[in-house]
């Protein structure tokens, strides 16, 4: 069943290399992420707890997908795996195309660079680091070149904080914060972009103007768009939705 | 590299970063600063035992020695100067007598002086004069023998000489000058002229050099290879008796401040390397996450620490030069001894170490980062596992140690710091704990602040015991440096008798004993036993001949090479100790060894050793090794043979003798009645001595002052390591309803109480790592001053209740909202 849905993966290395190749050549009719029966397990002590289980879900080109459930259902759990920064414990998950069940961490942070996008819940943008350069990082990292600032400049420009561009994390608001953290997403012009509770940390009337940025940026650059939340007004203006319930999906 | 510039700008936004630097900085200033100043007291003490020799090494020969020699030397870029050391006849206006010719170039002595006096005078005497053509400088006993004055004429042979001076004091004219003729020093271009110097004459010839330690080192390399069977070698060390013991224990003392305060500032470092651990681990998950590969972070880190890291240890390293030339300045002028000019080597060498620490520090952390998780972005109860304790202690451990035996050059006293930290670490984290979990416990809170401050200790045991082990370990390293220090110092006076002898009576004539006895039972000058002294060659150990070349070390070879001064003794000497074998039995024949020669010279008990004194074959076995006190300014022998084993042998008599400030009296009176005896002014070597180290002590406070700041960065970089833990405490604190005033009264006393803790257990351990170093490393009776405690425990309380507060103050004004939004 696997091999049916993902291309064969196999732990041979120059068979990775050309999967890897394969997964440049994604295009939109493939779908951005796809699961089967995945599925996440974790020690405690000397028992275990499941937190996914056969989770079966696709995410297809350009489409913006909402992921909710109660605080404890597995949401960030999943979206971590979603997007390569945890590994499964069952079943399998592809990423444009491509298995990340037998990739190392440099390949599947290779994978993402320049493609994905990321909106955390706390920012988490370097304090030492001025608006201006967090967005930078992103470039820096995964799209080297001569115009990284101008760049970064624009995207910030785009979430209105142009004046702020030179002014550290801890001189702005938490949501200019959310702000600078959405350029830094959108400034490689990513294929896909995750986002865990991007609204979470921001009390009410910030927290719609951070939601309206986010899905005009995700319309403007058409990108896919997977979001975890709990907020049910943000997970209506998802194309579609899926809720986990103890760790499985129920719709 | 233009990337690993911008990381650098940007990383030096970070205070954990700025304060890492500055340890850093720290370090390097401290190690070039101590060991540039104590190489450089080393080299001084070198050169003042060099003074003993009157050069760094010299080359002697019975004959004349070839010029090739000096050429070599000269282009070495070492100094030389000859001597010719001859008996002869010395005609005097009264009298004639044997006398000992020193014939000497111009640049004589190249270490240390000839002192000098009017004849007659009781001065100490001045030096720095040269001998001029046609004069003759004469021994005192030799000027009231011969009723010389100045002006006077002495007749060498065919030359007659003008008595200018009287000489109180040359190289080599320290205890060990056992003769019977007086010192005659006459100018080496006018030996020809007195005709006493045949091709038959028996004469000592003698090229000295002084110099760089490194290029004396070569030029003894390459005069060994072609010595001739009547040439020898000598190199000025730290083997003469009567300093060895006094320069060891300072080299000691250096080293010991030298290693605790760099070992500070790496903890210091450490320290400040956990916070910037705790960022980076954070930053390395946020770059992976985005697509950063984990090697290609690694290189770039390495890189910002490298280029930062290098300007800063360099700029270090000048810096510490500045401090120790200023320093040096002073303990030079304060203790009239001239530093040896300080050499780029040491600086270079500490920028290297500084920069290796670093990496050290933080290169492990980076491989490390691999281990952290990426999705601690998503999920925050994971950053909570990220600490880098394990690796910390473990690189921290590394360096301490590395940098303990690295320093030391001393293994004793390597091994009882590095037990000592250990040992510290150990009952600070247990004790430290046990204590505030009392406090906590059993401490009735008399207010709300005292409630909070005990709960926050009790409850943040673990944070609570790091931070007082930290600064617990600065109170130890300034109180053992700081206030053992002092009583080392003390006890080490007090180690010398008020009464301790200051003159030595040597070439005492057998009937002359009783006289000399007198003389100073009237004078009422308390003296020591009188010790016949015979001269003995070793010719055999267990029947086997003994030659200089069966020897490796120079101190063997030196031993075998000259004559031993040999004594009888019945009883066991003060400030002799038996370590092997026993004390002679009634009638029993043998020797006994101190433990350095018998180690050089491969002996042991039961080993068969035979004397050659005046040409008859004294032999005996072994019976007992013994250690001795040199510093006892007693006389002290490296043999001593059972009562009568000497037989009718030729014989002098020693004695030292505590003549005070009289010395200058008591001399005369001697030369009077006694021309033959010679008193060696002890008295002046002494002083030169204790004064070399009060002042290398006074320079020690440069290093302390190095210790104190180092102690104060560990705490600034704990408390900056606290600040966001505080954070979140004081805005809970806040919306829980406490007062700006509560919650300051609540951090000074939380501090408070912790810096009492540290304070006391630092320094009742430092008072019993200083009684261990004052029994196995400094070897005297240390009482510790337990008022240090006491002193140590209210500075701990106020330094870090005002640091604490200090550091923290700024949040308490902030509103709780603003603490929370972060």
């Amino acid at each position: 069943m696997l091999k049916s849905v993902f291309a064969s993966p196999t732990d041979d290395a120059s068979h990775s290399s050309r999967l890897l190749m394969n997964s440049d050549d994604f295009h939109g009719n493939q779908p951005v992420v796809r699961t089967d029966r995945l599925g996440k397990r974790v020690s405690v002590g000397s028992g275990a707890i499941q937190i996914l289980e056969d989770i079966d879900l696709t995410v297809q080109d350009n489409t913006a997908v909402s992921i909710s459930g109660r605080s404890g259902s597995g949401k960030t759990t999943l979206l971590g795996l979603l997007a390569g920064l945890d590994t499964p414990t069952e079943g399998a998950v592809a990423l444009f195309g491509r298995s990340l069940v037998n990739l190392d961490e440099d390949a599947r942070a290779a994978l993402r660079r320049g493609r994905v996008g990321f909106v955390f819940q706390s920012f988490h943008l370097l304090p030492n680091l001025t608006a201006l350069e967090n967005v930078a990082l992103a470039l820096e990292v995964g799209q080297p070149g001569e115009d990284i600032d101008a760049r970064a400049a624009e995207a910030l420009q785009r979430v209105g904080l142009a004046p702020r561009m030179h002014h550290l994390p801890s001189q702005l608001s938490g949501g200019e914060q959310q702000r600078v953290a959405l350029a830094r997403a959108i400034v490689v012009r990513p294929t896909v972009l995750f986002a865990d509770e991007p609204t979470g940390n921001l009390d009410h009337a910030t927290r719609e103007e951070v939601a309206s940025l986010l899905f005009e940026l995700r319309a403007e650059h058409g990108c896919t768009l997977v979001l975890v939340t709990h907020d049910l007004d943000l997970a209506g203006r998802c194309d579609r939705h899926y809720h986990l319930e103890a760790g499985r999906l129920v719709s | 590299m233009i990337a690993a510039w911008r990381s650098l700008r940007r990383e030096a936004r970070l205070t954990e970063f700025r304060l890492f630097l500055a340890a850093l900085c720290f370090i390097a200033v401290a190690l070039s600063a101590v060991s540039l100043f104590g190489s450089r007291v080393e080299r001084a003490m070198q050169a003042q035992t060099g003074a003993l020799l009157g050069a760094d090494g010299l080359l002697a020969s019975s004959r004349p020695i070839d010029d090739e020699f000096a050429r070599l030397a000269e282009s070495l870029g070492l100094r030389t100067a000859r001597t010719v050391d001859f008996l002869s006849m010395a005609v005097g206006p009264e009298d004639s007598r044997l006398a000992r010719v020193r014939a000497v170039s111009g640049a004589y002595p190249l270490r240390g002086e000839v002192l000098t006096r009017d004849p007659g005078a009781s001065d100490e005497g001045v030096g720095g004069e040269a001998i001029a053509a046609g004069t003759a400088w004469v021994a005192p006993s030799l000027a009231r023998e011969q009723s010389l004055s100045a002006g006077a004429t002495l007749s060498l042979g065919r030359k007659s000489f003008e008595v200018t001076r009287e000489i109180s004091l040359e190289p080599e004219g320290g205890v060990g000058s056992f003769s019977i003729a007086p010192r005659v020093m006459i100018p080496l271009a006018d030996v020809d002229a007195t005709g006493l110097l045949t091709p038959a004459s028996r004469a000592r010839f003698r090229l000295l050099v002084a110099g760089e330690a490194d290029a004396v080192s070569a030029f003894g390399d390459a005069v060994e290879e072609r010595l001739s069977p009547h040439e020898q070698w000598h190199v000025a060390d730290l083997e003469r008796d009567e300093v060895r013991a006094t320069v060891g224990r300072v080299v000691s003392y250096l080293n010991l401040a030298v290693m605790l305060s760099v070992l500070l500032a790496v903890v210091a470092m450490a320290v400040a390397a956990q916070g910037l651990w705790r960022r980076q681990a954070h930053a390395g998950a946020l770059m992976r996450c985005l697509g950063a590969r984990h090697g290609a972070m690694v290189r770039r880190q390495t890189m910002v620490y490298l280029l930062a890291a290098v300007p800063v240890a360099a700029s270090g390293s000048v810096l510490g030069g500045v401090f120790q030339h200023v320093a040096s300045i002073g303990v030079a002028r304060a203790a009239g001894i001239e530093l040896p000019p300080p050499s780029l080597g040491p600086a270079l060498t500490t920028t290297a170490i500084s920069v290796l620490v670093t990496l050290a520090v933080m290169v492990p952390f980076l491989f490390a980062q691999r281990f952290v998780p990426v999705m601690t972005l998503l999920r925050a109860e994971l950053r909570d596992r990220v600490h880098a304790g394990a690796i910390g202690v473990a690189v921290v451990a590394f360096l301490v140690a590395g940098f303990a035996v690295l320093l030391a050059g001393d293994l004793v006293l390597a091994l009882s710091v590095l037990a000592g930290l250990a040992a510290a670490g150990v009952v600070f984290w247990f004790l430290i704990r046990a204590l505030l979990a009392v406090l906590a416990t059993t401490a009735r809170a008399p207010s709300a602040s005292w409630h909070i401050a005990l709960r926050n200790l009790a409850s943040n045991a673990r944070r609570s015991a790091w931070l007082a082990s930290a600064f617990g370990a600065a109170v130890f390293a300034l109180v053992l440096l700081g206030a053992v220090r002092g009583d080392l110092f003390a006890a080490w006076n007090q180690s010398i008798p008020e009464n301790a002898p200051n003159i030595f009576l040597v070439n005492i004539q057998g009937e002359e004993v009783d006289a000399m006895r007198g003389l100073l039972e009237q004078r009422h000058v308390p003296s020591e036993r009188f010790y016949p002294i015979y001269r003995g060659r070793l010719v055999s150990i267990d029947g086997e001949a003994v030659a200089e070349a069966d020897f490796e070390s120079e101190s063997a070879r030196h031993r075998v090479n000259h004559e031993f001064n040999l004594t009888e003794d019945g009883v066991l000497p003060d400030g002799n100790e038996i370590v092997a074998g026993r004390w002679f039995d009634a009638g029993e024949r043998g020797f006994s060894v101190e433990r350095e020669t018998a180690d050089s010279l491969g002996l042991a008990i039961g080993s068969r050793i035979a004397f050659d004194v005046a040409g008859t074959r004294v032999e005996a076995p072994v019976t007992s090794i013994r250690t001795v006190r040199w510093d006892s300014m007693k006389p002290n022998f490296f043999v001593l043979g059972s009562p009568g084993l000497f037989g009718e042998a030729p014989r002098q008599f020693i004695t030292a003798a505590f003549a005070g400030e009289d010395a200058g009296d008591l001399s005369r009176a001697v030369n009077r009645q006694f021309p033959s005896v010679t008193l060696i002014d002890l008295g002046s070597i002494l002083d030169r001595l204790r004064n070399l180290v009060e002042q290398a002590s006074a320079a020690v406070s440069v290093v302390f002052a190095f210790t104190l700041a180092a102690a104060l960065l560990v705490l600034v970089a704990m408390l900056q390591g606290q600040r966001e833990a505080r954070r979140r405490e004081i805005a809970l604190l806040k919306t829980l309803g406490a007062s700006r005033a509560q919650i300051r009264a609540a951090i000074v006393a939380e501090f408070g109480l912790l810096g009492a803790v540290a304070g006391a257990v630092g320094g009742a351990l430092a008072l019993a790592s200083g009684w261990l170093l004052a029994w196995q490393v400094f070897e005297f009776d240390y009482l510790p001053a337990w008022h240090w405690i006491a002193i140590s425990l209210a500075g701990g309380a106020l330094l870090v209740g005002a640091g604490g507060y200090l550091s923290i103050r700024s949040l308490v004004k902030v509103q709780p909202v603003r603490l929370l939004a972060g």
